[in-house]
């Protein structure tokens, strides 16, 4: 046994110390890091139509500091099987076709156009969004039937010279009809296809630089992706003279932005807004379903009214901005408010606050006639750094 | 099975204790680097700290709103620590090789008597396998009993307006090498060491390779790592070859990569037995 003694010296301190470390760092990391909403005012029944995805981190970095929240649970992303995380997309909708679908989905981009029915699952999007080929002038759609699992793919020549170089910006599904809004040579146009027709092909919809003017542009949204869901397309007046607009994507940033026209892709309607004595910090467009709500944020409060068809606003709803208690100064409210959407006449807006150079993020509900507050709830311990990167709303 | 089991020990032992002096002469050069580094380090920022505020004419608070506050990841951070860091990495590398090379060395080859030693010739490759990576481990405990050492030693050399608690965890995820060495779970642990074991697999093959054809053996030795690496690697460019970036799912991928290095290692440890048993020269 004497023989053995170094290699048996250095196998157990090996053990021993690598064994510690272990169990040292899964003691340092369940410290303190079980995130929950801890209700300030109203219900938290609200949280169930949450799915959040963010960042939390303390005074112990821990290599993955990614969550997400569903059916309201936080579940950090290391705790879940590593494989699972790595086919997880951002977007649920996708993840949940992924799931169910994978075969159809495979070859698909994650970052696609999908729209499930009680019949069919499409998919729609720029040939190249698979693998960048330097001129690409084709869409690509795939059906899924789900009654006999039969899967119809199209490829459509975008009716372009082929010397323009086409950029697609947002797609809507309205089964069988398919719109694609596209962008080339500093042209906005919606073209569209029957799914119906013999030999699917693409038309021209609608010009909306000859209609509405240059100068335009689409908006996005920090907290998700356009949906192709969405009836509505919102084309803002570029605002920022510094912006160059002379760029191959014509998305830009809101603030760069302020909406002008929303163009309705099943009636083919422009609708004009009129907001030109509309003296907020910050205007956008929330559409859910068949509905569309103008948002204008003030320091202290944000209006929702209701766009008919013709642009017509109604009487505005007035919402408070809550403020966080871990505010240093609760009377100087600078969050950062932004709407995530609206669900069943409820709205919803995430609050990010920044007390003492951390980050602190909260959940704000209000009814949409009555702008009463339904639910306020911040994510909590407060001593982590809690960033939300992106929030949706359960379908 | 059992009396096998014994002649494996035997030979691992024998293996180690023939590493030792190489292995202590790394562990000593990491101690005294390390404990160097950890009175150095603190001393070093004293004294800049010191003389900024002098210069220009701050006190602590406003220093420390302009520079950094000292940390143990000051001192983890720091060459003292790099160095032999680096020093071990290179030197394991180099005895990987040295481990086979040597029992060709001198007039009396002693691979003469190991081949003949009535035990499954196989047994010599992995208890040469066994023993790098205990010599391995040795050095990351040793590295990481002095990071909690730096705790008892580089705190009281700082002033304590200057200095600030950094959890141990924090200072290994935060390190650019430490995060790798020090896994923080057991499943990353186990990824990342069996790539370095999948390395030495095939590094031992191809020193089997060179040993059994000579300078043919040399370039086989080196066609076979490159094959392996390839045959590795191949499945994150299937999206490439088949011009779709989502024609498999990330998984997959991994599945795949999993699959060709669990082949790769089969395949090294039959090809390893074959030579050491049919091919080996001495």
């Amino acid at each position: 046994m004497k023989k053995y003694s170094k290699l048996l010296t250095f196998l157990t301190l090996s053990i021993i110390v690598l064994g510690f470390h272990g169990i040292s760092m899964a003691f340092a990391e369940s410290e303190n890091r079980v995130l929950e909403f801890k209700t300030l005012e109203g219900d938290d029944v609200y949280l169930d139509d949450l799915i959040i995805r963010g960042f939390a981190t303390g005074s112990t970095e821990i290599f993955d500091p990614s969550f997400s929240y569903r059916d309201r649970t936080f579940t950090y992303a290391k705790d879940q099987s590593l494989f699972k995380r790595l086919d997880e997309v951002e977007d649920p909708q996708i993840n949940r076709i992924r799931e169910r679908y994978r075969s159809f989905v495979r070859g698909k981009s994650s970052r696609g156009y999908f729209k499930e029915t009680d019949d069919v699952i499409v998919y729609a999007n720029s040939s190249n969004a698979v693998f960048p080929s330097y001129k690409d002038q084709t869409l690509d759609i795939s059906v899924l039937n789900k009654a006999d699992d039969s899967i119809s793919d199209y490829t459509l020549e975008l009716p372009i010279e082929e010397s323009q170089v086409a950029s697609l910006e947002n797609v809507y599904i309205n089964y069988p009809n398919v719109y694609f809004t596209v962008h080339s040579s500093m042209t906005l146009s919606v073209f569209s296809t029957n799914l119906n027709d013999a030999t699917p092909s693409l038309s021209l919809e609608e010009n909306l630089t000859d209609s509405i003017g240059t100068n335009i542009g689409l908006t996005y949204s920090y907290m998700y992706a356009e949906s192709p869901n969405q009836r509505f397309l919102t084309i803002g007046k570029l605002e920022n003279a510094d912006t160059d607009l002379d760029s191959s994507d014509m998305v830009f940033n809101s603030s760069d932005i302020k909406p002008s026209h929303i163009y309705d892709y099943q009636t083919g309607k422009i609708i004009d807004l009129d907001l030109s004595t509309n003296d907020s910090l910050f205007i956008d467009v929330i559409v859910e379903d068949d509905l569309l709500f103008l948002m204008s944020e003030f320091e202290k409060t944000f209006t929702l009214q209701e766009i008919d068809t013709d642009g017509g606003l109604s009487e505005p709803t007035e919402i408070t901005k809550e403020t966080l208690p871990t505010l240093d100064n609760p009377s100087i409210n600078n969050s950062d408010f932004s709407v995530i959407g609206i669900k069943d006449g409820r709205l919803y807006s995430r609050i990010s606050a920044y007390p003492h150079g951390s980050t602190n993020s909260a959940i704000q509900v209000n009814d949409l006639e009555s702008g009463e507050l339904l639910y306020f709830g911040m994510i909590v311990p407060e001593s982590l750094d809690v960033w939300v990167s992106t929030i949706y709303l359960n379908d | 099975m059992k009396k096998q089991l014994i002649h494996f020990i035997r030979l691992v032992n024998f293996e180690f204790e023939r590493m030792i002096k190489f292995l202590f002469g790394i562990i000593a050069i990491v101690i005294v680097s390390n404990l160097i580094g950890s009175i150095i380090v603190p001393l070093s920022y004293m004294s800049e700290a010191r003389e900024t505020m002098s210069l220009e004419s701050l006190n602590v608070t406003q220093f420390l709103e302009m520079y950094p506050s000292f940390s143990i990841s000051t001192v983890t951070n720091s060459l003292w620590i790099y160095g032999p860091l680096a020093l071990g990495i290179s030197g394991f590398l180099f005895y990987s090789i040295y481990i086979w090379y040597r029992e060709w060395l001198g007039k009396n080859t002693f691979v003469y008597r190991l081949l003949m030693l009535p035990i499954p010739r196989i047994f010599i490759f992995f208890s040469k396998l066994f023993t790098v990576f205990i010599g391995i481990f040795s050095l990351l405990s040793i590295q990481y009993v002095m990071i909690r050492l730096f705790y008892f030693i580089s705190p009281s050399l700082v002033s304590s307006d200057l200095y600030k608690q950094v959890d141990v965890s924090e200072v290994i995820s935060s390190h650019r090498a430490f995060a790798f060495l020090f896994p923080e779970s057991f499943g990353l642990f186990a990824g990342l060491y069996s790539i370095g074991l999948v390395f030495l697999l095939v590094l031992f093959t191809g020193i089997l390779l060179e040993r059994s054809f000579r300078i043919t053996g040399f370039i086989y030795g080196i066609v076979y790592a490159v094959i392996s690496l390839v045959l590795i690697v191949l499945p994150s460019f299937i999206p490439t070859i088949f011009k779709n970036q989502y024609i498999l799912y990330p998984s997959e991928i991994l599945l795949l990569i999993i699959a060709a290095a669990i082949i790769v290692s089969v395949v090294s440890i039959f090809l390893s037995k074959y030579l050491l048993e049919k091919k080996i020269t001495v």
